[in-house]
């Protein structure tokens, strides 16, 4: 198939993918819509590469945009909102049930990762990039990749603390 | 240890990624088979990197934005326009009117009224990803949804004549008439029915995929018959007749053309019989 011919056929393909990508970046829907459509318009004005693969050049997009708002400081101040609102709404509830609670744990604790953490953990787990090509992508060693990886799921295991259920 | 070590978890976690050299992944799995605590703490890893994946995927119970809607529902439509260069058939500045999707606006708006006890349905029971193609898709899809071809909702409106059907996960969807709209592409009224909810939703055929054009659901009281998965078929749906009123160019398809328009991959330049 040809990417050009059929760049919006392949794009609509790849819009689900971006959109989890955005939304574990984010952890907010509203943004990860927002940017879920940036890329998208991004790639059509734009064009991608020769050879270049459009899903994982969506993910490359869409890391780069959720930078630049982080950088803005907009997506902080957006999200903050939600998740305090997320969290009150389950404190304030004395009898939800353990299954919610678990759930609850676990999303705090996703939540809660550093944004290094959870963009390297979102680019192997979810955008399917080996350490190496995450390595490139965000120019740093592997060793650090490895290491980012395997500190984000620790966090998330010892603050769900999954064998004290 | 030195820092630069990698720690175990450090290593677990890699093991899981499968990036570790045959060595190392020796080592672990010797490790595993030895120490008890590691074997736990792989699999502690194991579910956060499940729950990390799975919370992800939660965004696919919701709604698009109408922003993000508009966006895919246009590309869907200028993705069926594949003798037009693709730099000219999209222009993402370009806002102007989309007929289609206008009018699958209008009538959600139309029927908020009627939708608003659905909707809290369709909350209650999730709505699957329609856009991605090889999970089962047996959440009722929504006005302004893209169905994709290679989905098993996609394969059901593509391939099969009206009255077969698809059944997954106690839900069963049943193309039930198909028909061409004044601008010529073909659409299909597919029969939706699951224990809790039932109802009737259009689906038209843009490029390879469909987008649905309309879709109206009810809940299904609790003293209906198990099995009764026919009741949805009934014509009972008045926003769908309405919406079908307005839309049918001519009458519904007979059998032997809605082969033919399936054996040609919905290409709808075809003599009338």
């Amino acid at each position: 198939m040809s990417s050009k011919t059929h760049i919006e056929q392949d794009i609509l393909e790849a819009v689900p993918h971006v959109r989890r990508f955005a939304y574990s970046l984010t952890r907010n829907q509203t943004d990860a819509d927002d940017l879920t459509q940036s890329v998208i318009e991004r790639v059509l004005e734009k064009g991608l590469p020769e050879e270049a693969d459009l899903k994982k050049w969506m993910f490359r997009v869409c890391r780069n945009l959720w930078i630049d708002t982080l950088r803005a400081a907009k997506t902080r101040e957006k999200a903050r909102p939600e998740l305090q609102s997320q969290t009150n709404v389950s404190q304030s509830s004395e009898e939800v049930a353990g299954s919610n609670i678990l759930f609850l744990k676990t999303r705090d604790a996703i939540e809660r990762l550093p944004d290094a953490y959870r963009e390297v953990l979102t680019m192997v787990a979810i955008g399917g990039s080996s350490y190496k090509e995450a390595a490139e992508e965000l120019a740093i060693p592997i060793g650090t990749v490895m290491s980012r990886l395997g500190r984000a799921r620790a966090m998330i295991a010892d603050k769900v603390g999954y064998h004290d259920q | 240890m030195t820092s630069n070590s990698p720690t175990l978890d450090e290593r677990l976690s890699a093991y899981l990624d499968d990036e570790l050299t045959d060595t190392e992944r020796t080592e672990i799995e010797t490790l595993l088979i030895e120490d008890d605590a590691a074997g736990e703490r792989l699999e502690a890893l194991a579910l956060a990197d499940s729950d990390f994946i799975e919370l992800a995927e939660e965004i696919d119970k919701q709604p698009m934005s109408p922003g993000l809607a508009e966006l895919v529902a246009r590309l869907s439509r200028a993705s069926s326009e594949p003798e037009t260069p693709a730099e000219t058939r999209f222009q993402p500045d370009n806002v102007v009117a989309f007929p289609v999707w206008k009018r699958a606006m209008h009538t959600v708006v139309e029927h908020r009224a009627v939708a608003a006890c659905v909707m809290l349905a369709l909350i209650a029971v999730g709505v699957a990803p329609l856009l991605t193609g090889g999970n089962s898709e047996t959440s009722p899809p929504y006005s302004g949804s893209v169905i994709l071809a290679s989905s098993d909702m996609g394969e059901l409106l593509s391939q099969q004549i009206s009255g077969s059907d698809l059944t997954t996960n106690d839900t069963r969807l049943s193309p039930a008439l198909t028909f061409t709209r004044e601008d010529g592409s073909p659409c299909r009224v597919v029969t939706y029915s699951a224990p809790s909810l039932e109802g009737q939703f259009v689906a038209c055929r843009q490029g390879q995929n469909w987008t649905v054009e309309a879709a109206s659901y009810r809940e299904v009281s609790e003293d209906r018959p198990e099995v009764d998965f026919q009741s949805a078929s009934g014509g009972s749906f008045p926003e769908i007749e309405t919406w079908l009123d307005d839309a049918l160019a001519d009458g519904p398809f007979g059998r032997d053309k809605e082969q033919v328009l399936i054996d040609r991959n919905w290409a709808t330049d075809i003599e009338e019989n």
